[in-house]
């Protein structure tokens, strides 16, 4: 038995993040991310939470946005701040070399409006942190189809090709993955983002059973 | 840094005409060559159809061309939906060079087909006319980084050149890497160089626009935008000279 993995560290910490958007587009200054959650947890227990909004000027969410992530203008206006202290705050974790970045489909989007929120507080681009990234989108996939990363290729690489992987009917949403392992959600608050990182902190512990990581 | 540009010959991939008139609001690549004072514009195309054009206002503007064709090669033709095809690209180096570009493009698209076999391109192939270049992306070296592929293909009959780029996209530091690593085990030489697909950074918009039109517009039967235009890592802008400028 390999004592490495994952599932055997109970101390490893994670940092369990996700963003709300204006929009699906990677790379546009209109597509302000809005939300910025995250939690820093071991295998046992969560050790810090923080739910951010970020306040812009000129935010302009699409009416699909705001449809599927009930996007809240009063909440928003109250509760929004400084979105350059909210991302240091989260890039102290990001940036830590001990932690494990965690988040479902970050490969494809997070990542990508990280970039962006980093670009509209003035910073360039900076992706020291992807080989630590663990994306439980990319974990369900291999999961569900048995892909085991036997080729001893890196973890990353493993899970963009996973990323890459589509295959008709296979469902690895967040929703999918925490009906899979039965753990009970709000479905009306899926996608938003606090509460989308703690299903997904109980899907990752799930998940670190399934496969070896 | 070589600037290897793309133009709208390539459908889908670049908002660049080969030419267009100064001041125009379009942009070309030989206007943007003039401008930034290159001597020679290096072409990199997935088709032949835009090399008379290219060749016409290479001879226009003064401005010397090295023509590439950028296509898939697979291990065996019959095996061609399986894991061993990849992008390469070939440099024309002489006339010679360019009709054995026109034999390489008709071999690999005669009866509907849309790659060459390794094995009719060695038939082919002459070291004193033609260059083969490994691009950055869509290599075999990226399609086994990330798409589970595991080709490993025989180059024995010519010394490919590995192409480099960093365009900020996250996963380019893990391209690299494997690139260095291959080059130095097998004594491959690297290239730094950028594709150009518009001119400057703020052309993204239109960049995005005009791959949203060429993907027929609709995603499973969902109508695209840019507010959600499906392009999978479609997350730089630096595809430019712009970017090109800064960091040449």
């Amino acid at each position: 038995m390999n004592e490495n993995l994952l599932r055997f560290n109970k101390k490893q910490k994670y940092l369990i993040f996700d963003y709300e958007t204006c929009n699906l587009n990677l790379n546009s200054k209109d597509n302000k991310p809005w939300q910025l959650s995250y939690i820093v947890a071991d295998f046992n227990k969560i050790l810090e939470e923080q739910d951010f909004y970020l306040k812009w000027e000129d935010l302009k969410i699409s009416d699909e946005a705001k449809k599927i992530t009930g996007f809240n203008q009063s909440k928003y206006k109250k509760l929004a701040k400084d979105p350059a202290e909210c991302l240091k705050s989260f890039e102290g974790w990001l940036y830590n070399k001990d932690i494990i970045p965690v988040g479902h489909n970050i490969l494809g989007f997070d990542l990508y409006i990280h970039n962006i929120h980093r670009n509209l507080c003035g910073l360039k681009p900076d992706f020291s942190y992807i080989d630590r990234c663990i994306d439980t989108n990319c974990i369900a996939k291999a999961v569900a189809e048995n892909i085991k990363n036997k080729n001893q290729t890196s973890r990353i690489s493993w899970q963009y090709s996973l990323n890459n992987f589509r295959k008709r009917r296979l469902k690895t949403s967040l929703k999918a993955c925490a009906n899979k392992y039965k753990i009970e959600f709000d479905e009306k608050k899926l996608h938003n983002a606090l509460y989308d990182i703690n299903l997904n902190y109980q899907v990752l512990k799930k998940q670190l059973w399934d496969i070896e990581i | 840094m070589i600037p290897l540009f793309k133009s709208d010959y390539s459908i889908g991939k670049s908002i660049l005409k080969i030419t267009s008139k100064a001041n125009s609001k379009v942009d070309s690549v030989f206007e943007i060559a003039k401008e930034e004072g290159l001597t020679t514009a290096t072409m990199v195309e997935d088709c032949l159809t835009g090399f008379l054009s290219a060749t016409r206002a290479s001879k226009n503007y003064g401005i010397d061309l090295i023509f590439g064709l950028r296509l898939t090669c697979c291990d065996s033709r019959s095996k061609k939906e399986a894991q061993d095809c990849h992008k390469i690209i070939i440099f024309a180096k002489n006339d010679e060079g360019c009709k054995l570009l026109n034999k390489i493009f008709s071999k690999a698209f005669e009866l509907g087909g849309t790659s060459i076999e390794i094995n009719d391109l060695k038939k082919l192939w002459q070291e004193s006319a033609l260059l083969m270049a490994i691009p950055f992306y869509d290599s075999f070296i990226y399609n086994n980084l990330f798409k589970f592929s595991q080709c490993m293909p025989l180059f024995s009959f010519t010394k490919p050149i590995f192409l480099e780029e960093d365009n900020m996209l996250p996963f380019d530091s893990i391209i690299k890497d494997a690139i260095h690593q291959y080059c130095k085990k097998n004594k491959f030489e690297t290239l730094k160089t950028k594709s150009i697909y518009y001119k400057n950074r703020s052309d993204f918009e239109a960049f995005q626009t005009y791959k949203c039109i060429c993907n027929r517009g609709s995603w499973q039967g969902k109508t695209v935008s840019l507010e959600k235009p499906n392009l999978d890592h479609c997350g730089s802008r630096e595809f430019c000279i712009e970017s090109w400028r800064e960091c040449k």
